[in-house]
């Protein structure tokens, strides 16, 4: 049994080291998500990290992809922020895999890491709050199969 | 079977993969270096690269390719020739009856691909791209996964990253413009890194998985170096892609300097399964080793190669290795697979049937980059 954390814990001491400076310019992150949560809840969670990875890069998203169903399990975001950063946003919702957080952030002067079997993760469902905006791209990115443009109100 | 009974023909040679290729055969009992041979009219450093390599190995420099293929003590041709020139030269070597070792990815071009794995099949020689399949940590995954240790695959996400090269001098906070049809790949201070990197988790996830690439969705960047940048060639890529049945990838490749990392770089990809989750992770299982030796610090800019490409520029740079991860398992020679092949008359898993799919993964990749749409495979041919 390893040991466990809460998601809060894991971004407080992100945000940390962003802060810090040591990295240089956030550029790129992979976000993968491994929990339990039921078919209609994948959006909203996915929203929610969304909305963490973007404050992380301090860049808005500027075009989204989505791949995959929310039904399965399985959806994983392409997002292309406004400055040229990008991110790897996706969710697993499996029983029987461990639950964690797959963690590759990039900057121009250094990388942080956080690799799924080395703790586990508590549910803290108060983690992430979700925007109200990303829900919707994400909705509407997952019925048109097409990397979706942010329009100028999600934007602002 | 014992003895030495494969001549090895190297085609390009020093500040080339050539350099580590030509060592694993080395090291094989069953071969003997004849000749480094390249094509006539290379440039003059190119020229007196390969011949520096001849004389370190000690074999002849052929300077015609056609005069070394002629040479009847050669079965094996190493080809290292840049991207641009690989295709022609395999072409050739095939049409002379000579088995193929190639550098990776295989070729920059479709017509090009499809025209190798025609020759091959024409004049029935074993044909092999260097890639990762032929590691242990590759071989036991794959294992896993005929094993039903995870169930039915549902997604994979998968990482490769070079920490090399002094990063933080590109200028950031402007998207890339990419280009549909890459006209260059490699130069002397940078490589196309979506190509580069890229083959290794595209041809890893299409043999784990026994399955082809259907769609890309691919964004490329210039996140690191400000070499990539002048050279208008992407040190960053990422692609996201399903593969046949509708399974979902996601890949993120590049090259992000050489402090981001302990060890020669992230390579991982997660394959989620419906009954568990099966890591493949290329730095694992490990020793974490941590000393009073003074730490270790990146090595001085190599006027020849400032990505630190090669490993005669790295020695003459004095790249000290990084040592703080050990591997506990020992790196398989991908030369050695290639050689069990031939003994045995069977094709390899990685031939150019097989590169040749990655192949036109990634220039659909670079077409949805310039594009940026998704892009469906198989690609259209005239």
């Amino acid at each position: 049994m390893v040991q466990s954390f809460r998601i809060a814990e894991l971004h407080r001491a992100v945000q940390g080291v962003l802060t810090s400076g040591r990295l240089g310019q956030p550029v790129f992150v992979r976000y993968h998500l491994a929990c339990v949560v039921q078919p209609g809840n994948v959006v909203p969670k996915l929203a929610g990290v969304a909305t963490m990875v973007s404050g992380w890069l301090d860049q808005v998203p500027e075009r989204v992809l989505a791949r995959g169903d929310p039904n399965s399990g399985q959806v994983a975001l392409t997002v292309e922020f406004h400055e040229g950063a990008t991110a790897l946003v996706s969710i697993s919702c499996v029983p029987s895999s461990p639950k964690g957080v797959e963690l590759a952030l990039l900057g121009n002067h250094g990388a942080l890491y956080q690799e799924t079997g080395d703790c586990s993760l508590e549910e803290d469902t108060q983690a992430y709050e979700a925007d109200q905006g990303w829900r919707a791209l994400i909705a509407k990115a997952l019925r048109s199969g097409e990397p979706e443009a942010v329009d100028q109100e999600f934007r602002s | 079977m014992s003895g030495t009974r494969y001549g090895v023909l190297l085609v390009t040679g020093g500040r080339t993969h050539q350099e580590d290729y030509a060592a694993a055969f080395v090291a094989d009992a069953r071969c003997r270096l004849v000749a480094v041979t390249d094509e006539p009219d290379v440039a003059a450093d190119r020229l007196q690269a390969n011949e520096e390599l001849a004389v370190r190995l000690g074999v002849p420099h052929v300077a015609d390719i056609a005069d070394a293929l002629r040479l009847p003590e050669v079965q094996v041709v190493s080809i290292c020739a840049p991207p641009e020139r690989r295709g022609r030269i395999a072409i050739r070597c095939a049409e002379a009856g000579k088995h193929l070792y190639l550098d990776k990815s295989l070729v920059p071009r479709l017509d090009e691909a499809d025209a190798l794995v025609a020759a091959v099949r024409r004049f029935a020689v074993r044909s092999h791209m260097f890639s990762f399949i032929t590691q242990p940590w590759a071989r036991q995954a794959r294992q896993s996964l005929t094993d039903g240790q995870i169930g039915k695959v549902l997604s994979i996400h998968a990482d490769v990253f070079f920490a090399k090269g002094h990063s933080g001098t590109a200028q950031l906070g402007a998207r890339r413009i990419e280009q549909a049809a890459p006209e260059r790949q490699q130069l002397m201070e940078a490589k196309r890194e979506l190509d580069n990197v890229g083959v290794y988790p595209i041809t890893l996830a299409s043999w784990l998985t026994g399955r082809k690439f259907r769609s890309v969705y691919a964004v490329t960047a210039n996140y690191f170096f400000e070499e990539h940048q002048r050279n208008d060639v992407e040190d960053f890529g990422l692609i996201s892609g399903l593969l046949e049945g509708d399974l979902p990838i996601t890949i993120a490749v590049g090259r992000c300097g050489w402090c981001a990392h302990p060890t020669a770089g992230r390579n991982r990809m997660q394959l989620v399964g419906n009954s568990g989750t099966l890591v493949v992770d290329a730095n694992r299982p490990r020793l974490e080793v941590f000393t009073d030796q003074p730490a270790w610090s990146p090595p001085a800019i190599h006027p020849a190669d400032p990505m630190a490409f090669w490993t005669s520029t790295q020695k003459e740079s004095g790249l000290r290795p990084k040592e703080s991860w050990v591997p506990i398992r020992r790196p398989a020679s991908d030369a050695a697979y290639f050689l069990d092949c031939l003994d045995q008359d069977r094709a390899s898993e990685m031939s150019v049937v097989e590169a040749a799919h990655a192949t036109e993964v990634l220039l659909a990749a670079y077409r949805s980059a310039a594009n940026r749409r998704v892009v469906f495979l198989p690609l259209s041919r005239p």
